[in-house]
């Protein structure tokens, strides 16, 4: 018992923060630590990176819980809608950074609000399990699925793995990308019901589908592009990557924290995110599309003009997300 | 309370437990309550699928506890008053589902037993379906009923076998002498066992998560309301509809098991073995302990598939290149373990004091310790992640970032276990012993040490065990508390299933799970013959 | 009882549970030094006085006092009043010398001292070498001596007794009884004994009260509670007795007669208080009849005729139950007649004629 207090009081040692910025990421600890250390050789300041987890809507949660007393300055990492639900609970602190003019990045991918700036994009993609799909359907005469309609085919009863919109952000994107597509809600919908009849079911995160598919329990699913190449890579998944016409996509984004310690040392820190350096690491580790020119991907990675993307109205998709998540509940029961 | 008065270091104890159970449970707790608003709280039978997830949680519960509790009791009763071969390894293999963590044997079972699965597809050639209430069924049956077996383990057998001689003398057997000498006697340990059971089967998170599939339960919708939207205050609300029926089970359990007393450790001890079990009692006994015990072993099957070959599910090559992360993450575990310790020791120490307090002493506010001592089972871990969030992240009691936040998050959310353990336990103590002591001079703490604390000891380290595994394989109660100062290896573990690096994420919990195990089984050597956990 | 010193002190004592009224306005005075036992049926409140003075019980009303000092708001563990418990509540994971030696060291007793006390009292109750057995090694008479060994070695004023006999076979029980009485009278302990075997009460008391349903009725030595009972249910619990009930007839100083059913019974007792023409309730022991198979002469009194119905061989007397006819429409009257010495004349059986010694003829209370 001695021993575990004398533990509990060396970890309790060394609470004081030596760091310049302190930063909460939603990102792969890989990328976010060579970000972190490019962020040192740019600007000499030591960023500590105090929470690293993938789940972007934990993060958010925690910003709440902690807002009496912040002890975070930035938040970098998770999709647009999920800063913008931060923002509006008065969460964020606004800031514009001159980088984006100099760098001339489309207006789009910025906060109209101006609380959280956009530096990546994700695309989504459908998988498929090579050794199943060569069995089964091959003989029956497919190809590959091309577009999104493909994934109407009969053959495919039962077989496909979604995501449900309620639960992720990424498959409100597949629901608005499909209205988006098809020109109206009627139509879009009517998609989802199309497909409801193939779909075995749908997982609460976005990419819930990865495992199942290389494991072979279904033939199709659907799920973020970059996390599928580089999960392809890293276990050598039997799964086929296409990224479809008419694709859907996610802009990650980076704020501040209203309350922040650091505030000028947090400015400086999203500066510098919107340079090429730290977008090149991204697209490197997680092979997410940068917002501006300069940068190169990897290979493996189709290159960003290759993708054909939706007209995305993101205004539209923040007035409509109750009434959207309610239809599809609606439609498929889940 | 004058009695109280005359004792004033029993009164400082009760002071003590009532503040630290307050400061710790309550005021985390009450702090995710008050944090929606009341029209939060009144949306809430509006939406249709909170209303639908609450009907799916009922319905599992009253499933999931039934078949846990009959599997525990089973379990329970053949190592305790049969002569059932093998039931030594059987009770070793039923403490194993305690050791893991909360996803892992639902996933395991999908490996198994689904549409490729290596049961259900390479063997048998069927595409079965195991994603549903009926996965998830059997996932919490496996997972909640070693709880249910250590708590009716110690009841059973207390219950002397000399009472068994006596009814079989008197011409009862079989089915009859079970169901009228031996099942009431075991009624509070059944009664305690199946309390806990519904409340943990109620909160879990791990299991529905990775099988319910489209059976939405209570706490995987608070989840989603928070790692999808950042929604505490949904997360809250939800939460907060899982006290109805705790409390409800609390009530259930109280009016069921009475304040009767079920005496039957007394100053007189007369010692006996257990008659003989007939063979149409053993032999089936046998076969069901042993397929459940495959059920067991196959979850472990699958992390060490995972840990050791290179694709999880698709590709069974052996492989170690998942080991490398291991070492890098040594700080993580080191911190699981020390903290999962030092939780578990103060968290199995406080419940049985306060059970000792609750069962043997009179005081005002008693009840409500009793339910404040086992509260927190009902309570889903990432509520007292909240909570503690809420609570000690600015001053007056800053903890952010501390291992003491961790720590204390992990004691409070252990105390049910080793509390009811306690209870049950105390039952069966005649309490002419502890009069016996006071007669003598004793006060009550001095009693408390020298003679129930000594019959209590197999109580404490069964809670300390269980306290320790279940700290040490939480996700949910860190995962708000975490950051890179007191990371722990369930953290790490997360992140590295998220990734993608299913293997690494296998390597690292088969590490853990492993220095739990050294670290309990020096526990034994320590402890000596004392630790009963493991003993016949 | 006046002249000696009280000890323990009960004054209109009333102990409740719930709407259970377990003792009710009790007043009991117990001397110092004295072997006093509380008889009493189950029920009847004995065990709820015992543990109200060994303080595990409040006093809803009345005092407590040992000696000078009121004890009502006096801990438990404060009293000094060692108790035997009737379930030994021997602690099962101390060997024997640790529970002997548990009081001691909370007493603060230590090292040479504790070992020699232990093991005295060890040895006096003839228990020695069984130190470092477990109490669930040793047997049931010796569990109880260990019981008692606890109590005896904190040399307590004052020790209390919970049935400590009832759970050892017959011929044990009257040898523990025996050195129990010993070792008391030797150390002078005031001792409070809990009992419902109203033999044992007679055996080893000073003084015995009766109870029943939360009162004491009657409170006195062994010789006055047997011979002199106050009340038909003192008589009947104390022993065995056989009920009269009848008109009393012809009083005068030296003696009365009860008539029952036209047979007439006269007592060689004053008549004081009794008028003729009341009813009454007339007690006399078995062992107060005399039993012959031949009628006696005509001067004896109260001799009644009856037949033997039924008998029990207890070795050193025979029990004899004797239907005597009265009038002939009412029902016979029924006898308890111990007749002692059965080697002498074998066992009767049919025609008896019975003698009521008149000396022996209790008068119990009016109807």
């Amino acid at each position: 018992m001695a021993i575990a207090v004398l533990a509990v009081a060396i970890v309790m040692a060394g609470i004081a923060s030596a760091a310049d910025v302190v930063v909460y990421a939603a990102l792969d600890k890989k990328t976010i630590d060579e970000i972190a250390d490019a962020f040192k050789q740019a600007t000499g300041l030591t960023a500590e990176i105090a929470l690293q987890i993938e789940q972007a809507g934990t993060i958010a949660s925690r910003i709440q819980t902690e807002a009496a007393n912040p002890r975070a300055d930035i938040f970098i990492g998770g999709n647009t809608s999920i800063h913008d639900g931060v923002a509006q609970g008065g969460f964020l602190t606004k800031y514009v950074s001159p980088e984006v003019a100099r760098a001339k990045i489309e207006p789009k991918y910025m906060d109209p609000n101006g609380y959280w700036s956009g530096w990546y994009l994700g695309a989504l993609a459908m998988l498929v399990n090579e050794k199943r799909f060569q069995a089964e359907l091959a003989p029956k005469g497919l190809k590959l699925p091309a577009t999104w309609d493909d994934l109407l085919n009969p053959a495919y009863k039962g077989e496909i793995i979604g995501a449900n919109p309620a639960t992720t952000g990424g498959a409100v994107i597949f629901v608005a990308t499909q209205i988006f597509r098809l020109g109206s809600e009627e139509k879009g919908f009517q998609y989802i019901a199309d497909l409801h009849k193939n779909v075995a079911q749908y997982t609460p995160g976005a990419n819930g589908s990865i495992p199942l598919v290389a494991q072979g329990q279904a033939i199709a699913g659907i799920a973020w592009g970059h996390d599928l190449i580089r999960q392809k890579k890293a276990e050598n998944l039997p799964v086929a990557v296409i990224f479809p016409k008419d694709d859907g996509y996610e802009i990650g984004a980076v704020s501040i924290l209203k309350g922040a310690p650091h505030l000028s040392a947090a400015q400086k820190f999203v500066d510098f995110i919107l340079t090429p350096k730290p977008m090149e690491i991204n697209a490197r580790n997680g092979l997410r599309y940068p917002v501006r020119g300069g940068v190169t991907m990897p290979e493996g990675v189709p290159p960003f003009e290759s993708l054909q993307f939706v007209n995305y109205d993101q205004a539209k998709v923040n007035a409509n997300l109750d009434a959207w998540k309610n239809r599809w509940t609606q439609i498929t029961g889940k | 309370m004058k009695r109280l008065l005359r004792e004033p270091l029993l009164l400082a104890t009760i002071i003590v437990i009532f503040a630290a159970l307050g400061l710790f449970v309550i005021y985390p707790v009450l702090r995710v309550l008050l944090y929606p608003a009341l029209r939060d709280f009144l949306a809430l039978p509006g939406n249709e699928r909170y209303v639908t997830a609450t009907l799916h949680t009922c319905v599992i519960v009253i499933l999931s506890t039934s078949s846990a509790t009959v599997v525990g009791f089973l379990f329970a009763y053949t190592f305790t008053r049969t002569t059932v071969p093998l039931r030594r390894l059987f009770r070793g293999i039923a403490i194993l589902p305690l050791f893991s963590p909360p996803f892992m044997i639902a996933f395991s079972y999908i490996l198994m037993f689904g549409r490729n699965g290596l049961v259900t597809y390479t063997l048998l050639g069927t595409r079965y379906n195991i994603i549903g209430w009926h996965g998830l069924w059997l996932s919490q049956t496996i997972a909640f009923f070693p709880i249910a077996a250590l708590v009716m383990e110690g009841v059973l057998q207390s219950i002397a076998p000399s009472l068994e001689y006596a009814a079989r003398n008197l011409g009862a057997s079989g089915w009859r002498l079970f169901r009228t000498v031996i099942l009431p006697l075991a009624r509070p340990g059944v009664a305690g066992a199946a309390l806990l059971v519904a409340i943990y089967v109620l909160a879990d998170f791990g299991n529905p998560v990775m099988i319910a599939g489209h059976y939405t339960v209570l706490p995987t919708e608070a989840w989603a309301r928070i790692s999808g939207w950042g929604d505490v205050t949904g997360a809250a609300v939800l939460s907060s509809v899982m006290l109805i029926p705790a409390f409800g089970l609390f009530l259930a359990q109280r009016y069921w098991v009475g304040r009767r007393q079920y005496t039957t450790i007394t100053g007189k001890l007369v010692l006996l073995t257990p008659p003989p079990t007939p063979w149409y009692v053993r032999w089936p006994l046998f076969a069901f302990c042993a397929l459940v015990s495959l059920l067991i072993l196959c979850v472990f099957l699958g992390l060490l598939a995972g840990a050791f070959s290179r694709g999880w599910g698709f590709d069974y090559t052996p492989t170690l290149k998942h080991w490398q992360d291991v070492l890098a993450n040594g700080r993580a575990l080191i911190n699981s373990l020390i903290f999962a310790a030092a939780a578990a020791i103060i968290s199995s120490l406080l419940a049985i004091l306060a059970s000792y307090l609750v069962a043997r002493k009179t005081f005002p506010g008693r009840s409500l310790l009793d339910f404040v001592a086992i509260l927190p089972a009902a309570i889903p871990g990432v509520v007292f992640g909240i909570g503690y969030s809420l609570a000690f992240n600015a001053p007056p009691l800053d903890l952010y970032g501390t291992a003491a936040i961790i720590i204390l998050s992990l004691m409070s959310w252990n105390i049910p276990m080793g509390y009811q353990t306690g209870i049950g336990r105390l039952k069966q103590i005649a309490p002419s012993l502890g009069e016996a002591a006071s007669n003598l001079g004793a006060g009550s703490l001095r009693t408390f040490w020298d003679v129930e604390l000594p019959l209590l000891k197999s109580s404490l380290v069964s809670a300390f065990v269980v306290s320790f595994i279940r700290a040490v394989t939480t996700l949910s109660v860190i995962v708000f508390l975490v950051t890179n100062r007191n990371v722990v290896a369930t953290f790490t573990i997360l992140n590295l299933a998220n990734d993608g690096y299913r293997g690494a994420a296998a390597a690292l919990t088969t590490a853990l799970l492993t220095l739990t195990c050294i670290v309990l089984a020096a526990s034994r050597l320590l402890f000596g013959r004392n630790a009963e956990l493991f003993r016949i | 009882m006046s002249g000696a010193a009280v000890h323990i002190d009960i004054r209109h004592l009333t102990k409740r549970f719930g709407g259970v009224t377990a003792v009710r306005d009790v007043s009991l005075q117990i001397t110092r030094g004295s072997f006093t036992t509380l008889l009493g049926p189950s029920g009847c409140g004995k065990t709820t006085i015992l543990r109200t003075l060994a303080g595990f019980y409040e006093a809803d009303a009345g005092d407590i006092f040992f000696g000078e000092r009121r004890m009502n708001d006096v801990a438990s563990h404060h009293r000094h009043a060692a108790m035997v418990f009737q379930d030994y509540a021997l602690f099962p994971h101390m060997t024997v010398f640790e529970n002997v030696a548990y009081g001691l060291k909370i007493g603060r007793v230590r090292g040479e001292e504790l070992r020699k006390r232990v093991e005295r009292v060890l040895a006096d109750l003839g228990l020695d070498g069984l130190g470092d057995r477990m109490p669930g090694m040793i047997s049931g008479g010796q569990q109880q001596r260990v019981a008692l060994a606890r109590a005896l070695v904190m040399e307590p004023e004052i020790l209390l007794l919970d049935e400590p006999l009832s759970n050892l076979d017959a011929k044990l029980r009257v040898t523990v009884r025996a050195e129990l009485r010993q070792i008391q009278r030797r150390v002078g302990i005031t001792t409070v004994y809990v009992t419902h075997d109203q033999e044992e009460a007679l055996a080893i008391s000073d003084l015995i009260a009766v109870m029943r349903q939360g009162e004491v009725v009657q409170y006195g030595t062994p010789w006055d509670i047997y011979f002199t009972p106050k009340s038909v249910f003192v008589a009947d619990f104390v022993g065995t007795a056989n009920f009269l009930r009848g008109r009393i007839c012809e009083v005068d100083a030296q003696r009365f007669a009860l008539e029952i059913e036209g047979t007439r019974i006269r007592v060689e007792s004053p008549g004081e208080g009794l008028q003729a023409g009341e009813k009454a309730v007339l007690s006399i022991r078995p062992e107060a009849i005399q039993m012959t198979s031949a009628a006696p002469d005509g001067t004896e009194m109260n001799i009644l005729e009856g037949s033997i119905r039924t008998y029990t061989f207890v070795g050193q007397w025979v029990r004899y139950w004797v239907d005597v006819p009265l009038r002939p429409e009412a029902p016979p009257l029924g006898l308890v007649v111990d007749v002692p010495d059965p080697r002498e004349r074998g066992i009767l059986e049919g025609r008896v004629f019975l003698r009521l010694d008149p000396r022996k003829i209790h008068y119990l209370q009016g109807a």
